[in-house]
This record gives C-alpha cells, sequence and structure tokens, in this order.
C-alpha cells in the first residue's frame, strides 16, 4: 500500500499535544463558542483545511486499515471536553468499503482508488484527533490513467485517485474542473455522455492548483471569489457555503441533484471560507449532466428515457440558507412529493399489499416529520425500473454461488396435488405472511424507528416453534431493506445468528464479528473487538440489526454472551438493534440475571399460537387460486393442530401429507384430479400423532405378551409400579404355565426384556443389575390389557 | 465353475452339489443385513410405497422432506430403506441427482464426529482445502452454508441416520435441528431418514426440533403369522430353480417340504416364533444345520434343530455353574436358601458360612468339611463370576469387612435346579441339599 510512507502511527507512539493553528474566526451568528479555525497540529502531523487525511477507524482491528477523507472546514465547539477538536470532512471510500451489492456497479483493481461518498446520511463532523496522516487525491476522469495522474503528482504523500463518486445508491463519474470551459450553460436537459474526453490538461492544471493549496492556504481565496456564471463559479460558491455550514451539506440536495453538488465542490478542491454571496445557478449543463451506471441502464430500459429534469432553482437558494426549520420543510416537500408520485404505478404491483402493511406501521407511529428521507423525485420516478435490475441482477447472484447442481433437470410440479403439495412445504416462502399483520407492524415500527433514529434497542419476541416467529422477523427486515433501496431509510447492516447453529454460546461473537467485517477471530478475541467497536464511536457507521435466534442456548454460567449482547446496544454509539427470539415467554426473568433482563428492557412480544382459524387461513392463503381442497378438510386440519400446539408448521405438514394420500387414493383411470377429503386429511393426523404402542404390542411375539402381562400382575401383586426382573420372571413362569407354553429360560427372557425395552414399551434398567434390574412400564396398564384381550382369547 | 458348466446341468458330482448347496444356502443364511424379498408380502408395501415416493420427489422434484421408520430390531428397516434405494438407483437420473450420506448414533456418537463423517461423505474435504480443518464450530458454520447456498436445483442431500435415537442425546440436538432446519427451509433438497427401534422416539426431541421434523412415521411391525414364518423357513432351504443339477435340487426341495411338515420341527420353529418373530433369529438358528450339511451328512437332521434350537436359548448361568467347584456349589445352594428365607434380602457372607457350616456338620460324614478362610476365597471367586454381587446401597458395608458386606445372589431357583441336575458326579448330599429348598 502506498499510504505507508505517511507518518501516522506517531499518534498511537507517542501521547500528542493538540494545537489549532492560526486564530479561530466566528462564522456562526448561534454558535458564538464555535471558533473556526484554519489548521490544526496534533503531534507531529499538521492538518489544514483541505487536505486529505486518513482518519482512524475505530471499527476495524488492522492498524492500517484507515478512511479516507478531505478536511473542509475545521472548528472549536469551546466545550471543555475530549471531543472538542472537531473536523469536517467529505469522506472517500475504499473500494472495499463499498457495499456488496454496489460492488458490481462500478470496475476498480487498484488499490489506489477511492470514491468521493456523498451520502448525506454519514455524519461529517469528526474528532480532529482521530486524523492519523495524511494524503492526497488526485480527481480524475473516467477514461483517464490513474498512474500518469499519480505520477504528475509531486509530494511526498501516498497519492490516492478518484474517478467516481458514490451517493450510496449509484456511482457518477466526477469530471476534473474544465477551466477553459467559458459557455453559459443552457437550461435544456441534455443527454451527454458523461465520458466526455480531452479533460487531461485541465486535470493537470487543477491538481497542480490543489497542490497550491496544500502549500498555501491563503492564496485560494482569489479563486473562490473569481465571478461569472459559468460552472467553475457555481463551485466556489459551494464550497463557500459548505465551510459556513459544514454539517449541513445535506441541504442542497433537493431535487434530482444529489450527484451534482458535492462532485463541484470536491472539483473545487480545498474549500475556503469564501463568503462570496450564493448564487442561483442552474446546474443543467452537458458538461454537468452526470450519469452513473444505473442512470445509464435507465436510460437503455426506461421506454421514456427523456424523464431527466432539474429541479427548479428556488428550493436551492432557499435551502441555502442555514436553517433547521428550512431543512425540514424541504424534506417534508420532498416527501409530500414522493407520496403524491408513489401511487401513480411506478412501484410495483406486487408490493402493493406489503406496502400497506408498511404504509400502515408508519402511520401508527404517527410521526411523519421524522423522516428525513429526502427522496428526489426522478429517484422516485426510476424506482421501478431500477429495482427490477437490482433484483434481477441479485437472483443472477444468488444462483451463480457454488454449489453441486443436478445435471438433470428438475420436474416442475404438474398436477393440482403436487402444486398443492409444493406450496405447502413450510419452505415455501409466501408473499405475505398472514395473520401477522400486528406483530409485522410492531416489529417494523420498533425497527424502522431505532434505524431513522441512529439509536439502539432490543426487542425481546417469543413464541412455542411454528408461530412465525422468525418467518415475521425476516419479512420485517425484507420490506427494510426494500425501503433502503428506495432511498427511504439509512442503509443497514443485518446479520443473524441463531443459537442452535453454535457449536457453543461464546462461538455467536466470532459469529457476529465475521458477519460485520468477515474477520475471523477466537470467541475471546472477537468480543473483544466488538466491545471496542460498538463502545468508540466511529464517523461513519451504518446501524446493525442483529437478530438472535434461539437465544436461550445463548445461556452461560456468567451470562457474558447476552450481557454482551444486550448491553451493546444500550451504548450511544453502537447503533445496534437487537431482535432476540426465543420459545419462553418468561426467559428474562427464569434464566437471565437481574444485570441482563434489566438491558434487555421491557420492549417485548409474545407470538401466541394459531388459533383453528388463522391456521385455517394460513393454509387457505397458500392455496389460493387452486382447488385442491375441499374446505371441511382444510378445518378439520386446523381444528386438530390448533387444539395440540398451533404449530403452523404441523398443520402445513398434515395438509401435505394429505395431499399424498389423496393421490394415492386416487383411481388411476380417471383424469381430473379427486379433491383432498375430510378422510384423508383425518388418516394424515392418525398418522402423525396416534400412538403405535397398541399396535406394537398386538405385533409382538408370544413371550413378549406374556412378559407384558406379567409385569401388569406383578404390579396388580406389589401394587407398586415398579418391579424387579426377578419378580416378573416368577409371574412369567406363572403365566406360561397358564397358558401351556413352554417356560422360556432365563437368558431368552431377559432377551425378551431387552427387546421390549429397546422399543421403549419397558422402562428398564441396565442389564448390568441383572436379576434385580427394575423394570417400569411404558404404556398404560390398561392399554397393555386392552391390546391383549383379544389375542388371549383367540 | 467353467468346468461345471460344460458338463451340463444333469451330471454332477455329488460333491459339487454339495459345495453349491453349501455355498447357496451360506450365503442366504449368514448375510444378516442382504434384503429379504421374502419377508411379509404385503405388509410392507404401503410403507415402501411411501419411503419411495418421498425419496423419489427429492431428487425429481427438489422437495425436502424428513421421515422416521419406526419398528422393533430386525422388523427390516434398513433392508425396506435400502431395497427402496436399491430400486431407485437404477434409475440413471437419480443417481447423479442425489448424493447419499448415512450416519449411525452407535458410530458417530457426538456431532462432532458426524460432522465429520458427513463432509467426508459428501466429498467435500478437498472443497475445503487449505482451510483450517480442526474446530468443529468452523465445520458447522461451513456444512451449513454450503447446505444454505443450495437452491431448488441443487444437487439433493439423503441423509440416512440409523440408530436415530442416539442423535437425540447429542448435545443441544444440533444436529438434527439443523438437518430439519434445512429440510424445511428454501435451500438445499435435503431427505432425513432416521431409523430407529425407540417407538417413543418423537418424545426425544426438542420443542424447537420436533417442530421442525415433519411427523412422517412409518412403523414396521414383525407382523408375520405363523404359515408366514414357515414360509420363509422354507425358503431359506430350498434350492433356487436355476440350481443346476435338477435331479439333485429335486430330491433337495421335497427333503425340505418334509422337513416343515415334521411335527418335530414345526414344535421347535414354534417355540422360536414365540419368542422372537425376527428372521435374523432364525437365520440364527439355521446356521448350525446348515453348516452341518456335507456329502457324509446329506440331510437336515432333526437332531440338528433340537441341537441348534439347545445352544440358541441355553441359559448362560446354568452354564456357568457347571464349572464350579462342589464348595461353590453349596455356597451357592446356601445362599439360595438364604434369599429364599429374607425374600430375596441381602445377606453376607458370615451369614453364608453359617449356613455352610449348619449343612457340613449335620452330614459330615458324606462332605468334605473347609476352613473359612478357604470358603472365603471360593466366595470371593463367586463374586468375580458375578454370581453374586454387592447389593445396591451398600455404601456403608462396602467400606467395612468383607465378610460382611451385603451381597445379592443372581441365580434364579429354576436355574440352580437345572444345573444341580446336570452337574456331573454331584455329590447326592448336595443334590438332597438343593431339592430341600
Amino acid at each position: 500500500m502506498p499510504r505507508k510512507s505517511a507518518g501516522y502511527f506517531s499518534r498511537v507512539e507517542q501521547s500528542p499535544e493538540f494545537s489549532w493553528i492560526g486564530k479561530g474566526l466566528q462564522l456562526e451568528r448561534r454558535l458564538k463558542d464555535r471558533l473556526y479555525y484554519s489548521g490544526f497540529q496534533h503531534g507531529d502531523i499538521t492538518v489544514s483545511k483541505g487536505d486529505f487525511v486518513y482518519v482512524e477507524n475505530a471499527d476495524s482491528v488492522d492498524p492500517g486499515d484507515h478512511f479516507v477523507a478531505k478536511v473542509r472546514a475545521l472548528y472549536d465547539t469551546g466545550d471543555d471536553d475530549d471531543s472538542c477538536h472537531v473536523a469536517v470532512v467529505q469522506w472517500y471510500m475504499w473500494y472495499k468499503e463499498v457495499p456488496a451489492g454496489k460492488r458490481r456497479l462500478v470496475q476498480s483493481n487498484d488499490s489506489r482508488e477511492v470514491f468521493e461518498y456523498t451520502n448525506k446520511r454519514v455524519d461529517t463532523d469528526i474528532d480532529a484527533e482521530t486524523i492519523c496522516g495524511r494524503c492526497q487525491i488526485v480527481t480524475i476522469s473516467t477514461n483517464d490513467d490513474p498512474d500518469e495522474a499519480i505520477e504528475e503528482e509531486d509530494t511526498e504523500l501516498d497519492v490516492l485517485f478518484a474517478r467516481y463518486a458514490f451517493n450510496g445508491d449509484v456511482f457518477t463519474a466526477i469530471m476534473p474542473p474544465v477551466k477553459e470551459y467559458s459557455k453559459t450553460p443552457s437550461k435544456t436537459p441534455s443527454k451527454q455522455q458523461p465520458k466526455t474526453p480531452a479533460q487531461t490538461p485541465s486535470r493537470s492544471t487543477r491538481s497542480r492548483a490543489s497542490r497550491d493549496d496544500d502549500n498555501n492556504n491563503k492564496s485560494r481565496k482569489s479563486a473562490g471569489k473569481t465571478p461569472a456564471k459559468t460552472p467553475r463559479k457555481s463551485d466556489s460558491k459551494a464550497d463557500g457555503k459548505m465551510s459556513r455550514t459544514p454539517a449541513r451539506s445535506k441541504v442542497r440536495e433537493s431535487g434530482g441533484s444529489d450527484m451534482k453538488t458535492p462532485r463541484k465542490e470536491r472539483s473545487e478542491g480545498s474549500g475556503h471560507r469564501g463568503e462570496t454571496p450564493a448564487k442561483k445557478v442552474h446546474l443543467v449543463s452537458p458538461k454537468n449532466r452526470s450519469f452513473s451506471t444505473t442512470d445509464v441502464l435507465d436510460i437503455l430500459t426506461s421506454p421514456e428515457p427523456d424523464v431527466f429534469y432539474v429541479e427548479s432553482d428556488d428550493e436551492d437558494s432557499s435551502s441555502s440558507d442555514d436553517d433547521d426549520d428550512d431543512d425540514d420543510g424541504n424534506d417534508g416537500e420532498a416527501r409530500a412529493m414522493r407520496r403524491a408520485l408513489s401511487p401513480d404505478g411506478a412501484t410495483p404491483a406486487r408490493k402493493s399489499n406489503r406496502q400497506a402493511l408498511k404504509k400502515a406501521a408508519r402511520d401508527r407511529r404517527g410521526d411523519l416529520s421524522k423522516d428525513p428521507a429526502p427522496v428526489t423525485s426522478k429517484r422516485t420516478r426510476f424506482s421501478g425500473t431500477n429495482d427490477k435490475i437490482e433484483k434481477t441482477q441479485r437472483t443472477q447472484i444468488r444462483n451463480d454461488a457454488k454449489y453441486p447442481k443436478t445435471p438433470r433437470q428438475r420436474k416442475e410440479p404438474m398436477g393440482v396435488l403436487e402444486q398443492a403439495r409444493a406450496r405447502l412445504h413450510v419452505s415455501a416462502v409466501p408473499e405475505s405472511l398472514p395473520c401477522r399483520e400486528l406483530e409485522f407492524g410492531n416489529i417494523y415500527s420498533f425497527v424502522e424507528g431505532r434505524l431513522l433514529d441512529g439509536t439502539g434497542g432490543c426487542m425481546y419476541i417469543s413464541g412455542v416453534p411454528g408461530t412465525g416467529k422468525t418467518a415475521t422477523v425476516h419479512e420485517v427486515l425484507r420490506c427494510l431493506q426494500e425501503e433502503v433501496d428506495d432511498s427511504n431509510l439509512p442503509e443497514f447492516q443485518f446479520v443473524e445468528i441463531n443459537g442452535m447453529k453454535l457449536t457453543d454460546p461464546h462461538q455467536a461473537h466470532s459469529q457476529i464479528l465475521k458477519a460485520l467485517t468477515g474477520q475471523k477471530a477466537t470467541p475471546e478475541h472477537a468480543a473483544e473487538i466488538l466491545d471496542k467497536r460498538f463502545n468508540t464511536p466511529a464517523p461513519r457507521r451504518d446501524s446493525t440489526v442483529l437478530l438472535v435466534d434461539e437465544l436461550d442456548l445463548l445461556w452461560t454460567r456468567k451470562q457474558s454472551v447476552m450481557y454482551n449482547l444486550f448491553d451493546w446496544p444500550t451504548r450511544p454509539q453502537a447503533k445496534l438493534i437487537v431482535l432476540a427470539i426465543a420459545n419462553t415467554m418468561d426467559l428474562p426473568e427464569r434464566m437471565m440475571m437481574n444485570r441482563v433482563s434489566s438491558r434487555l428492557g421491557l420492549t417485548r412480544m409474545t407470538f401466541q399460537p394459531y388459533t383453528f382459524r388463522q391456521l385455517q387461513e394460513i393454509v387457505m392463503s397458500r392455496m389460493k387460486g387452486l382447488q385442491a381442497f375441499e374446505d371441511d378438510a382444510i378445518q378439520l386440519a386446523a381444528r386438530k393442530v390448533a387444539a395440540v400446539s398451533g404449530d403452523a408448521r404441523r398443520a402445513l405438514d398434515i395438509c401435505r401429507r394429505a395431499t399424498e394420500l389423496a393421490e394415492l387414493a386416487k383411481t388411476p383411470g380417471r383424469k381430473s384430479a379427486a379433491l383432498v377429503n375430510m378422510t384423508h386429511v383425518d388418516t394424515a393426523v392418525q398418522e402423525m400423532f396416534s400412538s403405535p404402542k397398541i399396535m406394537a404390542i398386538r405385533h409382538a411375539s408370544l413371550q413378549e405378551q406374556l412378559f407384558l402381562k406379567a409385569v401388569v400382575a406383578e404390579f396388580r401383586r406389589s401394587g407398586l409400579e415398579e418391579a424387579t426382573f426377578l419378580q416378573v420372571s416368577q409371574q412369567h413362569e406363572c403365566l406360561c404355565r397358564l397358558d401351556g407354553v413352554s417356560v422360556p429360560t432365563m437368558s431368552q427372557l431377559s432377551g425378551v426384556c431387552s427387546t421390549l425395552g429397546a422399543s421403549r414399551l419397558l422402562l428398564v434398567e441396565a442389564g448390568k443389575s441383572d436379576l434385580s434390574q427394575r423394570v417400569r412400564l411404558n404404556v398404560s396398564q390398561d392399554d397393555v390389557m386392552y391390546a391383549l384381550r383379544d389375542t388371549s382369547q383367540s | 465353475m467353467s468346468k461345471r458348466k460344460s458338463t451340463g446341468s444333469a451330471a454332477m458330482s455329488e460333491g459339487a452339489c454339495y459345495s453349491e448347496l453349501q455355498r447357496v444356502l451360506r450365503e442366504r443364511v449368514y448375510k444378516i443385513s442382504a434384503p429379504c424379498d421374502v419377508a411379509g408380502e404385503n405388509d410392507l408395501d404401503k410403507p415402501r410405497r411411501h419411503l419411495l415416493d418421498l425419496i423419489q420427489r427429492c431428487s425429481s422434484m427438489g422437495e425436502s422432506n424428513s421421515a422416521l421408520i419406526i419398528g422393533p430390531r430386525g422388523a427390516g428397516k434398513t433392508m425396506l430403506l435400502s431395497s427402496v434405494l436399491a430400486e431407485l438407483k437404477e434409475n440413471r437420473d437419480f443417481r447423479d441427482n442425489v448424493l447419499e450420506v448415512h450416519l449411525n448414533g452407535l458410530l458417530q456418537t457426538d456431532d462432532r464426529i458426524a460432522l465429520k463423517e458427513i463432509t467426508r461423505q459428501l466429498q467435500l474435504e478437498n472443497v475445503v482445502g487449505n482451510r483450517v480443518f480442526g474446530s468443529f464450530a468452523d465445520n458447522l458454520a461451513f456444512l451449513l452454508e454450503a447446505l444454505k447456498k443450495g437452491s431448488r436445483d441443487s444437487q439433493a442431500v439423503l441423509f440416512v441416520l440409523e440408530e436415530f435415537d442416539l442423535f437425540a442425546h447429542h448435545k443441544n440436538q444440533t444436529l438434527l435441528y439443523n438437518l430439519f432446519d434445512v429440510a424445511q427451509s428454501q435451500q438445499a433438497p435435503i431427505t432425513v431418514i432416521g431409523l430407529t427401534c425407540r417407538l417413543d422416539v418423537i418424545e426425544l426431541l426438542e420443542k424447537r426440533v420436533k417442530s421442525r421434523f415433519s411427523h412422517r412415521q412409518i412403523h414396521l411391525f414383525n407382523s408375520l403369522t405363523f404359515d408366514q414364518y414357515l414360509r420363509v423357513f422354507r425358503s431359506l432351504l430350498v434350492l433356487p430353480a436355476e440350481f443346476r443339477d435338477k435331479k439333485f435340487c429335486g430330491k433337495w426341495n421335497k427333503h425340505v417340504e418334509s422337513l416343515s411338515d415334521d411335527p418335530g420341527v414345526t414344535s421347535i420353529l414354534r417355540k422360536l416364533y414365540d419368542t422372537s418373530k425376527d428372521i435374523r433369529t432364525l437365520k440364527m438358528f439355521l446356521m448350525l444345520p446348515v453348516a452341518r450339511i456335507c456329502p457324509s451328512h446329506p440331510r437336515l437332521e432333526m437332531s440338528d434343530f433340537v441341537e441348534a434350537h439347545k445352544i440358541l436359548t441355553a441359559d448362560s448361568k446354568s452354564n456357568t455353574l457347571h464349572g464350579l467347584s462342589v464348595l461353590e456349589l453349596c455356597l451357592v445352594v446356601a445362599m439360595r436358601r438364604l434369599s429364599d428365607v429374607f425374600v430375596n434380602q441381602p445377606f453376607n457372607f458370615q451369614m453364608v458360612y453359617n449356613e455352610y457350616q449348619k449343612f457340613v456338620q449335620t452330614r459330615s460324614y458324606a462332605v468334605q468339611s473347609f476352613d473359612r478362610p478357604v470358603v472365603l476365597k471360593a466366595f470371593e471367586h463367586l463374586q468375580q463370576m458375578e454370581l453374586v454381587r454387592a447389593a445396591e446401597g451398600a455404601g456403608i458395608g462396602g467400606r467395612g469387612q468383607k465378610e460382611f458386606r451385603p451381597m445379592l445372589l443372581m441365580i434364579d431357583k429354576s436355574q440352580l435346579m437345572q444345573a444341580i441336575q446336570k452337574y456331573p458326579a454331584c455329590p447326592t448330599e448336595v443334590k438332597h441339599w438343593a431339592n430341600t429348598l
């Protein structure tokens, strides 16, 4: 890695001193204590505004793993604590940091490549002391050779290059500034290709200029002040604004221009506090028009590719004022717009059901203004197409996963009964989960709220097996992920662990760590890393949703695993949402220590066993549009299951077995498939629930039957429910004599006894104790007599 | 073999005939696990169809399933499964579509070993390659990953778990949970077939595991009637129609027919059938008579069957008693008397010695008297043979002097009487004493 040369280890090695350079300026009326500086010294690192820097990554164990950013402003909050030195940065991300789902959108083989990260949801204020080194970034156009550009840089620092900006959703090519460009931008939307060549000269001048910035900050002012309505100009305006309201860069995105603003700021290089009055600039010009890869896809796939448009300037200018209310108002407007647009058919119809649920969940929260998602109208327009493309690609990726394929083609289910059986399989994922709407809504709003607030929390979900706990949570997360894809929610990471799939409770740490970062570590080490991660503030961290299934198996004597799982969400920086699932309602009270259950909190939810109506609805909903069952048949299955367990899996299994029976019973001559009727379901129920013990006794050999009788006789004689083998054998002998059967030897008899013990008709002690081994019945005495009544008479 | 072929069907030497006969019969009788297609024709039909459908669907439609085959030992569980698999394997599609994993609860005693065995049988070791293949956790994660990555179009895996009940004793039932979970989710198609003789096996499953199990149970019973049992006996012995020497074959088969009608043989078979209906016992019973067949012993004799039955049903304890010295036998009788007097309550050596003294003093003219240390030695010998053993809860006495430890006799009166009668040169006084019991 080229960045090794920078001296950023110094901070670790010595206890560094922090000092500001220059005089603090007060730039904001309201925040009188906040003083802005042009640079600082920290240990032996000197950073000025506009520098590209490495920032410590608290989440990573690798000390050489750093974030890259550009310092846009530096200020002192005036508070008297550790975090009073703040740097406002423009983030860059390494290729490896790009979310896996988005990597296919961009190609990068060069470890020196970074992407400008323009996601508005990322916190751009960091502790200046976490800056641990400097580097240099050159901006080049997509078809330039990075090596050439880097060689041109005359600096001892690591040189990286950036070609694309990434807003968390799409990549946009970054254009280097074009100095010789003088044409006034036209308002006409244009679909010019983004990769206009011939930027090389301008880029080199540009990079030289930026080097000048680094050397001499003060000289940059003149550049910022250059008047004229060129795009160049708009850049300086943006910079000025940015530096004044560092944290609020997002204000500028209101319409479809989310790509553009940051791009310009960046291409300007180091921002400086220019006091130039903000000017309205139309952002549309052939040169400025930027295209992401998905945009190109959109154009190619969209039936009407000319729907690109740029929002009016009004929003833009209104937002240039730094005011919170304004921000919200703006968001509200965008939101309203989105709402107005969303039902117009852009969203695929198949989502409608879920959409309604989600909406219901959101309405229940009743806090619309909290939704900060500034959704652009362009985005909404294209979401449908985008989604479709992304989804097909995703499924392709999934199918490409390495696993031995069958060389033979699998048959598709053909007949009605076969189709019904395929649908009734527990694994068949229904489009929506019937009868769990309320639970779905609660979990959804819980997670959504936490995601939007950027906080953490725990929820405990309990319910007997087969009541849809895990399925509902997965459904919730699927919906949330869809919302994220539509950019309505901030990104989050989803991690799932299952107590049953761990070999040891402590492995949970390793698995979580592996899912979060891909690292492998021993459980102890993983716990340390995770603890550090969730305890230290990290500038760029998505929320994490952690699903802990079969929680009770994570119990250890010290309960350290559970303690950690529920303690981390309470840390302010963790952004961890834990959904814990277990079977028992009172698990927190029964198994957990007070300090653990207290951290778990009181957000509980119980999944009641399904009632027979619900089970019926579940089966019916799967059978929608398929006439395979008589109505009564489903009801019978539902009632039978509801009476025992309310386990949806059982109901589905019974119905599935019933279809098989119906198929067997079908007369081969008749073509039309017979319906599954009550008798089929009843047989299936019998097969599954009836005890085979009586049948087993009837089919036992004569001596076995006699032995069982002898056991019963001995019990009646002694009045106890237990006898020794010796006692039973004496009874057995009498019975043999009575029935005129030859008396078996002791060895034979103990063989008989152990056969009965093996099938658990009898509970027998280990054979070691020989004659004194104790024998008990595992069936009721009445059952034995009932089963043997007929045989003894015959 | 070629020589025989050339000589044709009719003219086989007698010796060759008998060696051929031996080969045919021994193959049938000695192989315990060989599929026995003669067993209960129509009873197995339905479960067989069910099982066949289940596995077939997994291979052809990618449908995951789980089932249990439950039946007593010797009921033909494994035989059923292997005959179904043999039938399916004739189909090439099936061979290509399905991977088999066979596990046995007696061999794979914990999940770690079971997982290693699964990876070995799926030949995933080389896929794992440079990975450290030691950690159980890695192994599990890897296997789950491998199964999860599959979709409906992946190759199906058939898991056969013999002695299924033993898997339920593994810690947390992790393996079962995961197998059933895969079978119930949209992952690689797998079929889990468990074989067990425990009727209450479902109650062993933990509630989550139970919920994931599909509750398909195929019950097999030893439901042969005595007529069917006789038919099996016949079919085990008759020579096949394609036997080369037709004349010899006809003669032999007629002999077998007459045997199965012989009241002596049928009564022995009846006794056998009354004790245990399974065919495995029958084969074990036939082992000795079949082994005896040779040119000098050309027929199955009644005496062969009687002897085989005697060996099979022999009581091990009365046989052991034959090897005891007269002193030891006297002690056993004394202990039996004590047990009768105290209704199977424990006794100690001192009591036994007193009883023995009483007997010797009254009949000192006939029985040699031994000193106490010698008697103690004889008593300890019996203890080593586990004919006498320390009574349960002998915690306090166990630490005391060995003469006073509470003991129990492990020989029943009938066994003792049997042994005394057969004991070579048993002193009449002892016999008499035992008879007064």
